[in-house]
């Protein structure tokens, strides 16, 4: 369908509307009555009565042209042809459509397909003419009510105000509609892979191992344990090293550090979590991987270049913003008197900080560092390109390991066919990533919020 | 300080002095500890900026010397012996403009069939006359597709024929390679891409300033292509990013914004909106990859195209594009899904980010940076 024609005919729909409304108010005006709402809602609200029902009707046949055609073509082909299941129903209807284009295709044409082609350019151009005109029609249907609707007494301004709280209300519940699209989608995914593979199999299995050559026959490993075992290390190391160095800056920027320190230092700490994480990955794979294999080296203990030890340490690098300003954020909403109490006491700084400030801040920084573990759990480019990919269930983290992110990755590139377990089995990662982080954050929420609760 | 008074002389009173050095003792240990305690704090902050310092040194490190690349300089002459064409067509009378295309293809044809890479032969033994070389090593330190370069000029330019013109070619990525130093050149012969008499001219030729390292501004203009590594560029992927940010700004902003303006500024408290609320802070929460999963179940479930033709989720919108190439489009693919994702996660962060600051003007700033932010991400993602 040409789009530039149907944006003119609504374009043209909504100024007409507008103008109609807003001048048609006017009159009212000049004749002498009180308007309820100004002339511009009178407008607003024409041009709204005249692009709801076009809206409706081109929205109608988005939704279902492409079925309707589909369905047309099907009718046009010979039984025999049309009495084909799956790729090859599929095939020939591409190639008639193919012909309507105008583009070739290879090998000769048929006589129906030519028909067939014909009879779907002239739907085409049919079912064309007939959707603009129904908009346009209904359009000015609508326009044609609105104007009849037009006296002094319309209460124009709230019947505009409602339309667009309904579509702010709308926006909002986006969120919600995606939280279901990505359980349904997860769930349903999730459930066809476990008709291949038992569940009990792939939460308490041991070895990983999906085989990719053997795609359609579904045999294969699928044991979830070692890729949860490296996402848990990588999250732990990538914790050791942003916990103490994060929490510790934000203790000192918040209470320590002159204004001119703190309003230099943070900007300086945050631009670490502006750094896209692929970055990251690339930072770890060239810089940190061969460094830490050096230092390894000298120090007679093997370390591999892309390891655990690698991917977490970058990605601790990488978390370090984030904790320390969720905690900065804690730490300063400790009330002041707190403070000043414990330091008239004769507390050192240091003493007030760890008995009287970390405890009366800790529920929000237990919170920050949930925050972040999940952070580190759904964490993706920095372990495919660091962490090795190799999932095997080993305590050394000098070793490579594979997590959770990257096997789903590895099983949804390439060319593998969606249907089987090895596609499928993405999906069942995904829904324990999303319930492992799911669990996480709502955890997390819950604690930041009961301590903003506390003093406020 | 606590030294200075420590030592307490003449003590008048036993118990006195006992507890007054017991304090004065804990007075030291407390202030060492303070000391301790700050210094680990300094400590902190010097590793998280000394973090941001590497990163940034490194990355300027690698990353700089891609963007110059090794150049030929070379006098090429354009040799009628080599270059045994016939004359370019010209639109005879009568002659129709299907039959002169025909005609104009016909003797591209022919001209792409010549054997250019003897051109480049003679110009590299020319710039270096008493080198020792056979046709395979000079020729391997060009980049393969550098002769369509001499064609294009020639099928402009058919006046060429016999001239001898300077024209920079770029040299292939092994010899960039060996010429950055990225190469062991204690490794045998054996180990060496390029062969001993290939990398002795090709050091001699940037010696003589025959070979110059220039800024290879064709990384922006062309497309990443295998038979030809040095010609490579990122005309495509730069593209695709551009694409997909536009789809997420023309999603998120509106959808983002209105969201925000109704939470902040309309919703009563009830469930539905303490409900939204949970939501938008849980999905700024969730994992990029389950986006991505989302994406790809919705692509394949609901558009109903196999995984491997995500390419043509672009389709529709490449329409506009059509004098793209395959290569583009299959670019284009990827790049359509991952927009799905971006939009999906970068829409709740919007959101968030917007409602933590009351005036619905300020909530317009504050999602800004942090949109743009978001959008750079999926980019580079």
């Amino acid at each position: 369908m040409n789009t530039a024609l149907v944006a003119a005919l609504l374009l043209v729909l909504l100024g007409f509307a507008y103008q109609m409304g807003w001048s048609r108010s006017r009159s009212l005006v000049t004749g002498g009555s009180k308007l309820h709402s100004r002339p511009s809602y009178h407008g607003s609200l024409a041009a709204i009565w005249a692009l709801l029902p076009a809206l409706l009707i081109l929205g109608l046949w988005a939704l279902l042209g492409t079925t309707a055609t589909r369905a047309y073509i099907i009718a046009q082909l010979p039984p025999e042809i049309a009495s084909l299941t799956g790729a090859d129903l599929a095939g020939a209807i591409a190639r008639i459509r193919q012909i309507e284009t105008g583009f070739g295709v290879l090998g000769e044409t048929a006589p129906w397909e030519n028909a067939a082609a014909q009879a779907l350019r002239e739907f085409r151009l049919l079912t064309y003419a007939v959707v603009l005109a129904a908009a346009a029609g209904t359009g000015a249907l609508g326009l044609f009510m609105a104007r009849r609707r037009i006296t002094a007494r319309l209460r124009a301004r709230n019947e505009v105000e409602g339309v667009v709280r309904v579509l702010l209300i709308g926006c909002s519940v986006v969120a919600i509609l995606t939280t279901v699209g990505i359980v349904a989608s997860l769930l349903s995914e999730a459930i066809r892979f476990f008709t291949f593979v038992s569940p009990v199999d792939f939460f308490f299995g041991t070895v990983w191992n999906p085989r990719f050559s053997s795609v359609g026959s579904g045999s294969g490993d699928y044991g979830l344990l070692p890729l949860l075992w490296g996402t848990l290390m990588v999250a732990t190391i990538a914790m050791i090293v942003a916990l103490p160095i994060g929490l510790m800056t934000a203790i000192y920027l918040s209470q320590y550090a002159p204004p001119k320190v703190r309003s230099t230092v943070k900007p300086i700490v945050e631009v670490l979590a502006g750094i896209p994480t692929i970055v990251y990955g690339f930072f770890a794979l060239v810089t940190v991987g061969p460094f830490l294999a050096a230092i390894g080296n000298t120090l007679g203990i093997d370390i591999r270049a892309t390891s655990a030890l690698t991917a977490g340490v970058v990605m601790g690098i990488m978390i370090i913003p984030f904790i320390s300003s969720l905690s900065d954020d804690v730490i300063r909403q400790v009330p002041r008197a707190m403070r000043d109490g414990s330091l008239g006491l004769g507390a050192t700084q240091s003493e007030t900080i760890k008995r009287v400030i970390l405890p009366a801040a800790l529920p929000g920084i237990v919170g920050a560092f949930l925050l972040a573990v999940s952070r580190a759990i759904g964490e993706t480019m920095i372990v495919v390109l660091a962490a090795g990919n190799s999932p095997y269930l080993r305590l050394n983290p000098g070793e490579p390991v594979s997590t959770v992110t990257v096997t789903i990755v590895n099983q949804l590139t390439g060319d593998t066919d969606f249907a089987s377990p090895q596609s499928l089995v993405a999906f069942a990662l995904g829904l324990t990533l999303f319930a492992m982080t799911l669990v996480l954050n709502v955890v997390a929420l819950y604690i930041v919020r009961r301590y903003r609760e506390q003093y406020e | 300080m606590a030294d200075i008074i420590s030592r307490p002389t003449a003590p008048a009173d036993d118990a006195d002095a006992i507890r007054l050095k017991k304090i004065k003792d804990g007075l030291t240990r407390r202030h060492a500890r303070e000391r301790r305690f700050r210094a680990y704090g300094v400590a902190a902050i010097v590793a998280a900026i000394g973090f941001v310092v590497i990163l940034f040194s490194m990355i300027l490190y690698k990353g700089l010397p891609a963007f110059t690349q090794a150049e030929l300089s070379l006098n090429v002459y354009f040799d009628p012996e080599v270059l045994s064409a016939d004359e370019p067509p010209v639109q005879g009378e009568g002659q129709s403009a299907a039959e002169y295309q025909r005609a104009v293809l016909g003797w591209q044809r022919q001209v792409t069939m010549l054997n250019w890479n003897r051109l480049i032969e003679a110009a590299i033994i020319e710039a270096a006359p008493d080198a020792q070389v056979d046709t395979r090593s000079a020729l391997s330190i060009v980049e393969t597709s550098e002769r369509f370069v001499l064609r294009d000029m020639f099928v402009e330019n058919p006046g060429l024929l016999g001239q001898t013109i300077p024209v920079s070619l770029l040299a292939s990525a092994n010899a960039d390679n060996w010429l950055k130093g990225n190469i062991d050149r204690s490794l045998p012969d054996s180990q060496q891409q390029l062969s001993a008499d290939a990398r002795a001219l090709a050091d001699r030729l940037l010696e003589e300033g025959k070979i110059r390292f220039a800024f290879a501004g064709h990384i922006f203009t062309n497309v990443d292509s295998r038979s030809a590594p040095a010609s490579a560029g990122l005309a495509g992927a730069f593209v695709g990013s551009l694409y997909m940010m536009l789809v997420v700004i023309v999603l998120a902003v509106p959808i983002g914004v209105m969201s925000a303006v109704y939470l902040e500024e309309f919703a009563p408290k009830n469930r539905l909106t303490d409900l939204i609320e949970v939501n938008i802070n849980n999905l700024a929460a969730v994992p990029s990859i389950v986006f991505g999963l989302l994406g790809a179940a919705v692509f394949i479930n609901y558009f109903r195209l196999p995984l491997s033709a995500l390419a043509a989720g672009w389709r529709p919108g490449s329409d506009a594009d059509d004098a793209s190439d395959d290569h583009h489009r299959y670019a284009f693919g990827p790049a359509c899904r991952a927009a799905v994702v971006a939009t999906g996660s970068t829409r709740p962060r919007c959101v968030e980010d917007a409602n933590r600051v009351p005036p619905r003007s300020a909530g317009h700033l504050s999602w800004h940076p942090d949109g743009h932010h978001h959008r750079c991400r999926a980019g580079a993602g």
